[in-house]
């Protein structure tokens, strides 16, 4: 019976690896055309492909620097909200909060985690982005800022439940030892507890920005989907992810457009692997300082 | 008591496997008495053409039709290489794809079932009327960002539009932009594009300043918060609006275009039935005006009717 089961969990295992090793062959398989087609396309280019700012798919040109400029600004903005929010939230709810309020506030914040990101594009296409046009006196509200709000709406939960486990991963004995030598509540935990929970908290920030890179429906919808090179927050711009889901439902199967859109989606695996990676190795140190 | 749980819970599963199938395989037998006619394509007109498969799936005995997305070259495509019967396009086919067509033997014979005007629309707040070809075009190419540059407030010019693989982008791209002839121009970078005729009419009616171009079906649903432009030919021609239909029909409105359905030789059987349905003043004619196009004029009606022999 044990050894049934044994098996029966490896297979079930298996499959998830199985999983993760037909994307990335799918990927793979499909970027590759686009790249040996490069070098036989007048009008792109491999070099071209990574570094030119036009990105018109109708006329062959196949600059991808746009759409990954849309991502990083995105997600940069997205980070700059989300990071100082979520942790004022993790240090309020693990070390100040009463229990009674900590009991409200937690299981809220782990609702947010579980609303469909097309709900939260839809709330930033129909009710934040009038606000965004009519505050900010430009001329749509759907662009980077916008999608930037929702998409930190989006990674404060993921950052708030991962620091708070690193917070509260962080050995009783240590607090018990600041209060003994006399320091407070707030000198411990910013002494003790926040340096302690550190790399811990560093990788909930990467793995939420990871979050943020790959999220899709939201930049779809709340970004206006520009593919122009700006560094203007208040601009409309196109994400990678965004580019690929507008176009692959109707591409030609087989076109260079097609296989470009599998390039772009190798990227943007290969940027979220390096984001887990770094997350991984950073929460790696942290779990082994306190064995 | 657990083990009485799971025993239930694995009753339930299998009653629903049980039924799941025996309901598919019950739809698969109805199915399997009619001849199955598959047509791919525009998504334009995917749902004119579903609309038009639903009633007339409803009436036939013999025929089901089954339709499906994909974009007009998409479904020109799928025609060249045999995979579906009947191909849907907003477009006439292009020369490459005509030869395309020949040298895997086949004879694409193209069928005009509808006409569309594609309606330049803005926000209800917005002054202007009347814009010229030219002036859309400099609008679209981001010449003109400000509507004082054609006569308008003074007011940042939004610009929507569809995305690349759209046959609207592209008709709109040769039509507006002259892709491919003298003085042509590219889509400016800033415009945002959107996936569908109803987010363009939902963004136009909220931003101000937006312009975007949608189907006059759409146009017609947003009458009240946004206006449809007249459209010029030049500084000297008469303005002509999309939702004046015997302009578009007449093809004085520079954005009327018809929508075509493409099959692979003289029609017979199954594919006839169905083509006649949609040619038919009763069938898809009646039902292209619900969807919010325009029917055929009647000369060229009976033109494709005597196509079918």
């Amino acid at each position: 019976m044990d050894l049934l089961t044994h098996f029966i969990l490896l297979i079930i295992a298996g499959i998830s690896f199985l999983v993760l090793v037909l994307v990335f062959y799918t990927l793979i398989s499909n970027a590759l055309p686009s790249f040996i087609n490069f070098g036989n396309n007048e009008v792109t280019d491999l070099w071209n492909f990574l570094t030119g700012d036009i990105w018109r798919p109708n006329s062959d040109i196949y600059g991808i620097l746009p759409l990954v400029l849309g991502t990083l600004l995105v997600s940069l903005a997205a980070s700059l909200i989300a990071i100082p929010i979520g942790i004022g939230c993790t240090i309020y709810i693990s070390e100040i909060a009463h229990p009674k309020v900590r009991g409200i506030l937690k299981p809220a914040i782990e609702i947010l985690a579980g609303i469909p990101s097309v709900v939260y594009g839809l709330f930033g296409l129909l009710i934040l982005s009038p606000y965004i046009r009519d505050i900010f006196g430009v001329g749509s509200g759907t662009n980077a800022l916008n999608g930037a709000i929702m998409l930190a709406i989006m990674m404060i939960p993921i950052m708030v439940s991962l620091s708070e486990d690193a917070i509260n991963a962080v050995p009783r004995s240590l607090r018990e030892a600041s209060y003994a030598l006399g320091a407070n509540r707030w000198e411990t935990m910013r002494s003790i507890v926040l340096p302690a929970a550190l790399s811990g908290i560093v990788a909930a920030i990467i793995l939420s920005i990871g979050r943020a890179v790959g999220e899709t429906m939201v930049v779809l919808m709340c970004t206006g989907n520009s593919p122009q090179v700006t560094g203007n927050i208040l601009d409309s711009v196109q994400a990678m992810t965004s580019a690929i889901a507008i176009d692959v439902g109707e591409v030609a199967g087989g076109s260079l457009h097609y296989h470009v859109l599998f390039a772009i989606g190798m990227i943007l695996f290969l940027f979220t692997l390096a984001i887990n990676m770094i997350a991984d190795l950073i929460a790696a140190r942290y779990s082994e300082a306190y064995r | 008591m657990d083990r009485k749980i799971m025993y239930a819970a694995i009753a339930v599963i299998a009653v629903v496997i049980i039924a799941g199938l025996a309901v598919g395989l019950g739809s698969n037998n109805n199915a399997q008495n009619k001849t199955n006619v598959t047509e791919i394509g525009s998504d334009t007109m995917l749902e004119l053409m579903q609309m038009c498969a639903e009633d007339f799936n409803a009436e036939s005995t013999t025929v089901s039709v089954s339709i499906t997305g994909g974009g007009s070259g998409v479904g020109i495509t799928k025609l060249i290489q045999g995979e579906t019967d009947v191909a849907q396009a907003s477009r006439a086919m292009t020369s490459a794809e005509a030869q395309n067509a020949s040298t895997h033997g086949v004879e694409a014979v193209e069928f005009k079932v509808a006409i569309d005007g594609i309606a330049i629309i803005t926000n209800g707040a917005n002054t202007v009327t009347t814009l010229t070809l030219d002036q859309l075009a400099n609008i679209y190419n981001g010449t003109y960002t400000n509507w004082n540059q054609v006569g308008g407030p003074d007011l940042a010019i939004v610009l929507y539009g569809r995305q690349p693989t759209s046959g609207t982008y592209q008709y709109f791209e040769e039509v507006v932009l002259k892709k491919g002839k003298t003085g042509a121009s590219e889509y400016s970078s800033t415009m945002k594009q959107q996936t569908g005729n109803q987010q363009i009419l939902s963004q136009v009616e909220q931003d101000p300043g937006a312009i975007g171009y949608v189907g006059v079906g759409y146009a017609k649903q947003g009458e009240g918060s946004v206006d449809v432009l007249n459209i010029q030919k030049n500084d000297t021609s008469i303005a002509y609006n999309a939702l004046d239909e015997n302009a578009v029909l007449n093809q004085s409105y520079s954005l009327s275009r018809y929508l075509y359905l493409y099959t692979n030789g003289v029609p017979t059987g199954a594919v006839k039935d169905w083509i006649a349905y949609v040619l038919s003043t009763d069938g898809g004619q009646r039902i292209v005006t619900d969807a919010g196009f325009y029917p055929l004029p009647s000369a060229v009606q009976q033109e494709m009717i005597s196509k079918l022999g």
